[in-house]
């Protein structure tokens, strides 16, 4: 079944990109493969149906992994993992992962200075951070501060699952939707 | 050749560019804030080309150019302070 699901050399070739970029969403699949949303919406059904796809909500995206379940399939990421790689994916977050990693702990406004983030923004990003489980709260000195969760789970998880590169089109969008 | 021919020709290409950067990342994102911002590149591009037909051709007087380029400077300003404020 598994084989025949993957008979059509487009739907292999979408697969094998989710294989290799687990949390990828519609938008960058699309960029990234140059298909069309419609067509890459018909394979991603019929390989969700055959179980060889799942996805899940975040942060108004839909983002695929394969497999369902992580005991059918070794290549599958288990829930939590989903979880966490789909924060991972945003760019933001991302950047505070990898600040944390490098200082270790730091205060919310010494993050704020480091990645030249608004105030606010970095709280509504720490707070994700927190709530997904990455990172923690911890009291630095008299104020409180923020490190890593587990900081060994998710340096493998960075190796194993390296974030899509993004060329100059990304970043020209990116700048437009910072100014908002 | 003047340096104001040169200028309106740098204006022209760098604006043709960025307004195809634009519409290539309106195509890959589908926000509709990426299509305002390639409107305003898309005018300033005008601008720069009724600039050029002022400059080669005079029938045009002064006044009447600078009131039209007034106009297009006008449209791309508020073009991008709309593609700005608006929510993705």
């Amino acid at each position: 079944m598994t084989k025949d699901l993957l008979e059509l050399d487009t739907r292999r070739k979408i697969f094998e990109f989710i294989v290799k970029f687990p949390g990828v969403h519609l938008r960058e699949l699309e960029r990234s493969l140059g298909m069309s949303v419609q067509l890459l919406d018909y394979h991603l059904r019929v390989l969700g149906k055959g179980g060889l796809v799942s996805s899940t909500e975040s942060d108004k995206y839909k983002r695929f992994y394969a497999g369902v379940k992580r005991v059918e399939d070794p290549k599958a990421l288990h829930p939590d993992e989903k979880d966490k790689l789909a924060i991972l994916r945003q760019e933001t977050p991302l950047s505070i992962v990898l600040c944390l990693l490098r200082v270790g702990s730091a205060r919310h406004m010494d993050i704020a200075g480091e990645l030249d983030i608004p105030s606010s923004t970095l709280s509504y990003h720490l707070k994700k951070l927190t709530k997904g489980e990455l990172i923690e709260k911890i009291p630095v000195g008299e104020e409180r501060g923020f490190q890593l969760k587990d900081p060994e789970s998710t340096l493998k998880l960075l190796i194993a699952y390296r974030p899509l590169s993004k060329d100059m089109f990304d970043r020209f969008a990116e700048i437009w939707r910072d100014l908002y | 050749m003047t340096l104001e021919s040169i200028l309106v020709g740098v204006l022209v290409v760098l604006s043709f560019a960025l307004f195809v950067t634009s519409l290539i990342s309106y195509r890959r994102s589908g926000e509709r804030r990426m299509a305002i911002v390639a409107i305003a590149f898309f005018l300033i591009l005008v601008k720069g080309i009724v600039w050029t037909v002022g400059l080669f051709y005079s029938e045009m007087d002064v006044p009447t150019t600078f009131t039209l380029l007034a106009v297009f400077d006008v449209a791309v300003l508020v073009t991008f302070f709309v593609a700005t404020l608006k929510p993705s």
